[in-house]
């Protein structure tokens, strides 16, 4: 019904996430009939942006940088080293605002269903850091989730055996929760990491 | 068709466009089957956190096609809670049954000796037995015969001689040259008993489950066995 390049476009929008065919061809005539200059804008920079990000080569995080701004911070305590699953972790801990050390960024979990192994998430380069001597205190901030637990136990032991002090953050009962409403894993969890007040 | 509140396992889950999970269920009376949890990423759903392995689950679903739409998920216990080797094992254990499994296949032993092996996981039993045991129930059940008992000529098999595999035909007599694939008698009789407190029975048990496994499994290793070879 489209003309081939028009076509073309409205199946290249498709590779975003939650859009279907119908959301791609309202993009796609939207873009062409109403906003030529914006859909120009986001060419280049989707072009500039797949171009020049790449992983900060401390922490694995995306940025254009070879190392990226808070691994670059020298205000950061660099003994302390935080490991989260993906870059939305660390946007999360910086918005609770009371973080002041570095972070290293797996972006995935261990997962041997999927093929995903240690080397996959950056386990080497994470090592390397450890042996380095630097860091003190590593946080295990990975999901509570199967994968996300295997993962913190695989690390703790790598942390472990290079003598760097591990915690893990507490998974439990979420502010403002009703303990009726939490589910059984959720509490057996918060009852098993409970401590003395 | 539709199936209440069976019970089962997921071993696996992954995403599915924007907010929906595929999950790779084990079930009691209907055997390994795909179900998509709709909406179960979503930022609201309770699903989402039942949607784990290792957590005892009753599992409701409706459809025809291959891939059956999950209706309801409830947990009959609280989650397992596998930690470290443990949890490793559990993994292991998951990445075996969803390899070699055939989907919608009725496999109820297989189901036992999955909870079997889950419990003594949780337990934090002596991972090697507990692996083992559940190893060889599992080739038994997909049907692979291993006679622990008789050699290829339908001879007992001897406490004192050293015997080796041959596919497709069974224990024979060990040459005079002992190779790594040679298993004195005596451990295979453990085994048959499923003794597996021995440590040497243990190895044995190891190299010849090992050697049954390859060929079902295929060019591809297993990814879970990585996660042990740093850690010990
Ligand atoms: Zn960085």
């Amino acid at each position: 019904m489209f003309s081939p390049l028009i076509d073309e476009l409205m199946s290249s929008l498709r590779c975003l996430p939650g859009v279907g065919p119908k959301s791609a061809q309202r993009m796609a005539l939207y873009l062409l009939e109403r906003d030529r200059e914006g859909a120009s804008r986001l060419a280049s920079s989707l072009g500039k942006a797949v171009e020049g990000v790449g992983n900060c080569s401390r922490c694995r995080t995306l940025t254009e940088e070879t190392v990226c701004g808070i691994c670059a911070n020298s205000r950061r305590d660099d003994s302390l080293l935080c490991v989260v699953e993906t870059p939305a972790d660390v946007l999360a801990m910086e918005s609770a605002g009371i973080y002041q050390g570095k972070y290293f960024i797996l972006m995935g979990h261990l997962s041997p269903i999927d093929g995903i192994g240690p080397a996959d998430i950056g386990l080497d380069v994470l090592l390397t850091r450890l042996q380095s001597g630097e860091i003190q205190e590593l946080i295990l901030a990975t999901n509570p989730t199967v994968e996300g637990e295997a993962t913190a136990h695989y690390i703790a032991d790598q942390a472990k055996a290079q003598n760097v002090q591990v915690s893990r953050i507490a998974n439990g009962v979420p502010l403002g929760g009703e303990l009726e409403y939490i589910d059984g894993g959720t509490l057996a969890h918060a009852l098993s990491s409970r401590r003395a007040v | 068709m539709r199936v209440e509140l069976q019970p089962g396992y997921i071993l696996h889950s992954r995403p599915f466009r924007d907010t929906s999970l595929i999950l790779d269920c084990l079930t009691e009376d209907y055997g390994r089957l795909s179900l998509i949890a709709k909406g179960a990423r979503s930022a609201k759903s309770r699903q989402r956190q039942l949607c784990q392995p290792f957590t005892p689950l009753l599992l409701s679903w409706q459809g025809k096609s291959s891939l059956k739409t999950l209706t309801s998920i409830e947990s009959r216990q609280l989650p397992l809670g596998l930690k470290g080797e443990f949890l490793f094992s559990g993994l292991y254990l998951n990445e075996l049954l969803t390899r070699l499994v055939p989907e919608q296949d009725s496999c109820p032993e297989i189901y036992q000796s999955y909870e079997v092996a889950l419990g003594q996981l949780a337990d934090m039993l002596p991972l090697e037995p507990v692996l083992r045991a559940f190893e060889l129930r599992m080739l038994e059940d997909l049907g692979y015969h291993l006679d622990l008992s008789r050699d290829a000529d339908g001879l007992d098999l001897r406490a004192e001689e050293m015997y080796q595999w041959w596919p497709e035909q069974g224990w024979r007599l060990a040459s005079d040259t002992l190779t790594a694939q040679s298993f004195p008698g005596v451990h295979l009789q453990a085994m048959r008993e499923g003794d597996f407190q021995d440590p040497q029975t243990q190895r044995s048990a190891k190299v010849l489950t090992r050697i049954l496994f390859k060929p079902l499994l295929g060019e591809r290793p297993l990814q879970s066995r990585k996660l042990f070879q740093k850690t010990r």
